[in-house]
């Protein structure tokens, strides 16, 4: 039988058919993020060992739960956009990424529920966190860098965005307490860790010229600035944590430091 | 009249099973006519496309979903999405081993695109299932069954142990997005009112898809007979296809 083959698939995101030339830039592109991953990840720890109020992190996880709706909305909108020459495989992975973000919704909304005590009102939150908290979303990036016309931003974005909501979720799922939570929130790291593969081999094909790679690289070096403000609004600002960024990328900080 | 959900959907489920036997008939002799390979070629495009084109329109759906949408149903929607995807694939893959041919998506699915009479898919756009849950949940049920009994046939019917087995998966996948259907519609058709239109809306469908089989494949009189006697004569008013009856095609 000719089959949908999960093993075929994560060689595929591992970008194996690839030059090395290509991979090596990609791959330092992600070396390059390691700072913006690990001040992020700081901050998320810190905000969960610190945070005693349950209705405040209902809303925090509230917000978390209309993320993983919006990145399904977005792969499907690329989908249903999707080029006729695409290649098959291509669309077996983003739809096994959509499939992904589904799942997540439903644990997060799974999760607001465990710790609110009642069922969620899903028009109210939507509505709300799409219009007033839009601005503390990582999806909103991708308006801000027109990733609906410029594949490479949105390549960027999958690798950078994904990739510190892997770190991110997983740190959740080492830091919290409850069992139940951990365990929900350790399967979406772990999905979140191949989307990140998924936006890396995206990377890989379209960056076939020296243009292109400066391009994606000027739009990485602006975006882990954005993601780390994001992350800053998100959960409390470290001292250490705007030190770490300041010196891997000259960030320059507003912020008021809040632990 | 008012029935209980679960009797409403069971009914609709019961009067869609002469279509369905009627076109596996006409799926089978289309296959045992031993067709050529460019025949074979055309038929396997468009069965892809129309996976293709069925992705598409889940897609759609889940993006203009609405937001108190239960996440369980876009979990549903997506798992059947990316079934799709890999139909798709399957198809695309096995195109060259069942024709010869190589399938060359820019220049072939187009083609296909352009053709509005031979694609179950079609019905979707046709119903706006993106924007009527009710309509979606029908188009699940009946064009789903549909595909599932008709990718079973070819199961059945070809010789080749790849294709065979293929096409059992294929069909099994969408027997389950025909449950996926059928679930839902027992959650919405609570009214009188939704059970009428839904009854409405499933005869069209129904007439739209004998319609496409037979564009598709080898319009067979003895189909068109077990049509005419279950569903009326207005159901295949004016539809003018050529018929053939199956001691032509056995001869």
């Amino acid at each position: 039988m000719i089959k949908f083959d999960e093993a075929e698939l994560v060689k595929m995101a591992e970008g194996a058919e690839f030059d090395t030339d290509v991979k090596t830039f990609v791959n330092g592109m992600i070396d390059d993020s390691e700072t913006l991953f690990a001040a992020s990840e700081a901050q998320v720890e810190a905000y969960y060992k610190g945070i005693t109020d349950k209705a405040e992190l209902v809303k925090h996880f509230q917000g978390r739960m209309v993320c993983e709706r919006m990145n399904l909305v977005e792969i499907c909108d690329t989908i249903a956009n999707a080029p006729v020459d695409m290649d098959p495989k291509e669309l077996q992975l983003l739809s096994k990424q959509a499939l992904d973000e589904a799942n997540h919704f439903r644990i997060v909304k799974g999760v607001v529920e465990y710790l609110g005590g009642e069922p969620v009102n899903l028009e109210e939150a939507v509505e709300y966190e799409l219009t007033k908290n839009r601005e503390i979303k990582g999806a909103k990036l991708l308006d801000k860098y027109n990733c609906k016309e410029d594949e490479i931003a949105l390549g960027v974005y999958q690798l950078l965005a994904e990739g510190r909501a892997a770190r991110n979720w997983q740190k959740m799922a080492d830091t919290v307490t409850d069992s139940f939570i951990a365990e929900s929130y350790g399967k979406i790291a772990k999905d979140e860790r191949f989307h990140a593969k998924l936006g890396a081999r995206r990377l890989m094909q379209l960056l076939d010229t020296q243009e292109k790679r400066d391009h994606a690289a000027e739009i990485a070096e602006k975006m882990r600035l954005d993601l780390f403000d994001i992350n800053c609004m998100n959960t409390v600002v470290l001292e250490e944590s705007l030190q770490m960024m300041e010196d891997a990328y000259g960030y320059k900080s507003q912020k008021e430091v809040t632990a | 009249m008012y029935k209980t959900p679960e009797d409403f959907v069971d009914e609709l489920w019961e009067d869609n099973q002469v279509l369905y036997k009627a076109s596996q008939i006409q799926i089978k002799a289309f296959y045992d006519s031993k067709p050529d390979n460019d025949k074979l070629f055309n038929n396997f495009v468009r069965r892809m496309t129309n996976e293709r084109m069925n992705m598409v329109e889940i897609a759609k759906a889940i993006s203009a979903s609405a937001y108190d949408t239960d996440p369980k149903e876009l979990v549903s929607l997506s798992k059947q999405m990316l079934d799709e995807a890999n139909h798709f694939r399957m198809v695309y893959d096995i195109i060259p081993h069942v024709s010869g041919k190589e399938c060359d998506l820019g220049r072939d699915v187009p083609v296909e695109l352009a053709d509005l009479k031979t694609k179950g898919a079609r019905i979707a756009e046709r119903y706006d299932v993106e924007n009527d849950p009710i309509a979606l949940a029908l188009y699940q049920s009946i064009v789903e069954g549909h595909a599932s009994c008709n990718w079973q046939v070819m199961a059945d019917t070809m010789e080749d142990p790849i294709l065979s087995t293929t096409y059992a998966k294929i069909a099994a996948d969408e027997r389950f997005h025909a449950k996926l259907g059928k679930h839902s519609l027992a959650k919405m058709l609570d009214t009188e009112e939704k059970q009428e239109y839904a009854r409405e809306l499933a005869k069209k469908m129904r007439k739209d898809l004998y319609d496409i089989n037979c564009g598709g494949n080898i319009p067979v009189e003895e189909s068109r007979k077990m049509i005419e006697e279950y569903y009326g004569e207005d159901f295949i008013a004016g539809k003018g296809h050529t018929t053939v009856e199956l001691k032509e095609i056995y001869s």
